[in-house]
């Protein structure tokens, strides 16, 4: 089991049933891609560790729910207790472009009063002939959402470590410059237990949580 | 052992279920009632099947009662001779018993395939799965505090061993943030499927709702079938075309190519020959037997019309029975209420008008056999003062037979008790009164002869608007009192 990583990121991927999100995950975490896959079903969760920058290995937790599916009481809880969201759209469906919006409304209202971290991500850019959604327009809507933007396929495996990468580092930075902590109660960003932390702050509160006294 | 710590009053002491968020715990506290219902439910349901679980539609249906009631109605029928009416009717049944058997056995596969089979996976593999996970949460939650608690209590021991005590917690932390990430994406999962397993209850219906349509249509298209076919047969020792008595209407015009029905037309033509003036018509009643010989006799269509000519109330009887044997009556289920709603307005003027819309929603097979056996019944209360037939009398006789409720259902048969056989009256009673001016078409029957003793002061009153000329009546429209001059 790997337990030598200073933080655990919680993050989800949210977009239309059928844009590749598990297909996305599923190159990351496994390095596989299938061409034939059945729709996800229900909520599931994998892992994969990056070294953010020398030392600083960070363990992503990588939540995957159906696209079709919206839950109804949990929607709130399974938002919140996420850092970062993967914003993903299928570059040859206009109408899953259309959609990000809402699903960055939707989300960005059930964590208030905080924030998520996202990335766009325009997947499926292999299919570039059937093409619907130019890069312009993709990057006019990530600079509006005031995210970053990358083009995808994990069939060809473009972009996908790149992706994941970005908004880890995102969220890292945010994490130094003390936008992001980790909260009691609260699964979005946990500190590893066995390596030496690297805020000595960080690690007062660590001691106190494991005494609770 | 839960309870133990926060008895021993160690602070801020949480339970598993404290650990998840709130939402979360609400869902959790689901799992378990899913569990039982999924459980209970699937045995009760599988209780509800009269096949064999597992086996294919075809293997269900050899071992359901129902084939067996099918069989024995096979066995049984081969005593009978293939004349005899209740070996027919017994095939027939025996051919619907195995296709409700069928039927049966179609629907108890699909149930299992689509209710029966995802409740018992959900209640003995997708739930347990999910329990056994919260156990292990509950567990490890409780490792973890007893874990704590030894490394508290460890204060003012040797650094070394407090170090040791204190990996101990952080081990048994970090396990049960494993377990209980899993476990929440087993909640999770868990609420984002409750619409799709509320749904296995839903499709429960629908295919209950599915087997029952499916096995009425069967039973309803059998039903009307083999009862023509039953009803053909009675007579069939009497004569070789039947299919008059007890056949729908329509069906029976198409037969034989006629506009107006046979006991009909053929009744009225022996009325009409010479027993207007026979006191009480429709209202005595005749030997059962001469009845049943004439009835044969119009079911074969083989007519000897003196031979009953001269029994007028057995010709009555033989009509009023054509009418009341229609499976629907003359005029249609359909308008039951419209006639006696018609029939109530106050003023004559505006009951005949809506009266007349009535006779405009006829079939024109109904209309034009109705028209003529009002006109008949009108030229009958002509005669009221020798025969006695009023056009109320002949409603009250009458009526019933022309008129009567869908005897389904308890509702009906209070209609029928109350109101077919009174309030008919009002309805039949005005289209007779006013047979002229309702039907303006010419009458079409033949008078042979014209009422004997027909004198000046009778014809006065006489408002039949009955001409005849070359067997065919003319003067539809004549308003004024008109002689009936047979033919000329």
């Amino acid at each position: 089991m790997d337990i030598l990583w200073q933080y655990q990121f919680r993050i989800i991927l949210l977009g239309d049933s059928t844009v590749g999100k598990s297909s996305l995950l599923k190159r990351f975490t496994d390095g596989i891609y299938s061409d034939v896959a059945d729709p996800t079903v229900g909520v599931d969760f994998y892992a994969r560790s990056l070294e953010i920058e020398p030392g600083v290995k960070i363990k992503l937790q990588l939540w995957d729910t159906a696209g079709q599916e919206r839950f109804r009481s949990i929607t709130t809880s399974y938002y919140r207790n996420s850092v970062g969201g993967l914003l993903v759209f299928d570059l040859t469906n206009r109408k899953t472009f259309d959609h990000v919006k809402e699903w960055h409304r939707e989300v960005s209202e059930h964590v208030l009063p905080h924030h998520m971290v996202y990335i766009l991500i325009g997947h499926k850019s292999d299919l570039n002939k059937d093409r619907k959604v130019t890069r312009e327009e993709a990057e006019d809507l990530a600079a509006v959402l005031g995210v970053r933007y990358v083009e995808t396929s994990a069939k060809c495996n473009s972009n996908v470590d790149r992706a994941f990468e970005l908004l880890t580092k995102d969220i890292y930075e945010l994490m130094k410059m003390g936008e992001i902590d980790t909260r009691e109660g609260w699964d979005g960003v946990k500190s590893g237990l066995s390596a030496k932390v690297l805020y000595p702050a960080e690690e007062e509160a660590e001691r106190e949580k494991s005494c609770n006294c | 052992m839960l309870n133990f710590l926060k008895v021993l009053g160690v602070g801020k002491n949480q339970d598993a279920t404290d650990l998840l968020t709130e939402d979360l715990a609400l869902v959790e506290q689901r799992v378990e009632p899913a569990k039982k219902a999924a459980q209970v439910i699937y045995k009760k349901l599988a209780c509800c099947l009269q096949s064999q679980q597992g086996l294919d539609a075809d293997k269900r249906t050899k071992k359901l009662p129902l084939m067996m009631l099918s069989v024995s109605m096979a066995e049984s029928f081969k005593d009978f001779d293939v004349d005899s009416p209740i070996r027919r009717v017994l095939e027939m049944c025996c051919c619907m018993e195995t296709l409700l058997a069928k039927t049966l056995a179609e629907f108890e596969v699909q149930l299992e395939k689509e209710v029966l089979e995802p409740l018992n996976k959900l209640s003995e593999e997708d739930l347990p799965e999910i329990l056994k996970n919260k156990k292990l949460f509950a567990k490890l939650t409780t490792d973890w505090h007893a874990a704590r608690n030894k490394a508290q209590a460890s204060t003012g021991q040797a650094q070394t061993k407090q170090d040791g005590l204190r990996e101990e917690v952080e081990e048994a932390w970090r396990k049960l943030e494993n377990i209980k990430d899993q476990y929440s994406a087993d909640l999770y999962h868990f609420s984002s499927k409750e619409d799709s397993y509320a749904n296995y209850f839903i499709r429960l219906l629908e295919l209950q709702a599915e087997y029952h349509k499916n096995s009425l249509d069967c039973l309803e298209k059998n039903i009307t079938e083999l009862k023509e076919n039953h009803n053909q047969s009675a007579p069939r020792l009497s004569g070789p075309s039947g299919k008059v008595y007890g056949a729908p209407l329509l069906s029976h015009l198409q037969h034989s190519g006629r506009q107006i029905a046979t006991p009909i037309q053929e009744c009225v033509t022996m009325l009409l020959q010479r027993s207007l003036k026979e006191e009480g018509l429709f209202r005595l009643a005749a030997a059962a037997s001469v009845v049943r010989s004439l009835k044969g006799s119009l079911d074969s269509g083989n007519i000897d019309h003196s031979e009953f000519s001269s029994d007028p109330h057995a010709v009555a009887g033989a009509l009023k029975s054509y009418l009341r044997e229609l499976p629907e009556p003359l005029m249609t289920f359909e308008l039951y209420n419209d006639w006696f709603k018609a029939a109530g307005e106050k003023e004559v003027s505006d009951k005949l008008e809506q009266l007349k819309v009535v006779l405009g929603k006829l079939p024109p097979e109904n209309y034009n056999n109705l028209r003529y056996l009002v006109q008949f019944l009108s030229c009958l209360s002509e005669h009221q003062d020798v025969n006695r037939m009023s056009p109320s009398n002949i409603a009250i006789v009458l009526g019933p037979n022309l008129l009567w409720p869908r005897t389904e259902g308890v509702d009906s048969l209070l209609d029928m008790a109350s109101a077919s056989s009174v309030q008919v009256v009002s309805v039949i009673e005005p289209l007779i009164q006013h047979a002229n001016s309702l039907f303006p078409e010419a009458v079409d029957f033949e008078i042979p002869e014209p009422p004997a003793g027909v004198d000046p002061t009778e014809t006065k009153f006489h408002r039949c608007r009955i001409g005849n000329q070359g067997g065919r009546t003319i003067f539809p429209f004549c308003t004024q009192p008109f002689v009936i001059e047979g033919k000329i």
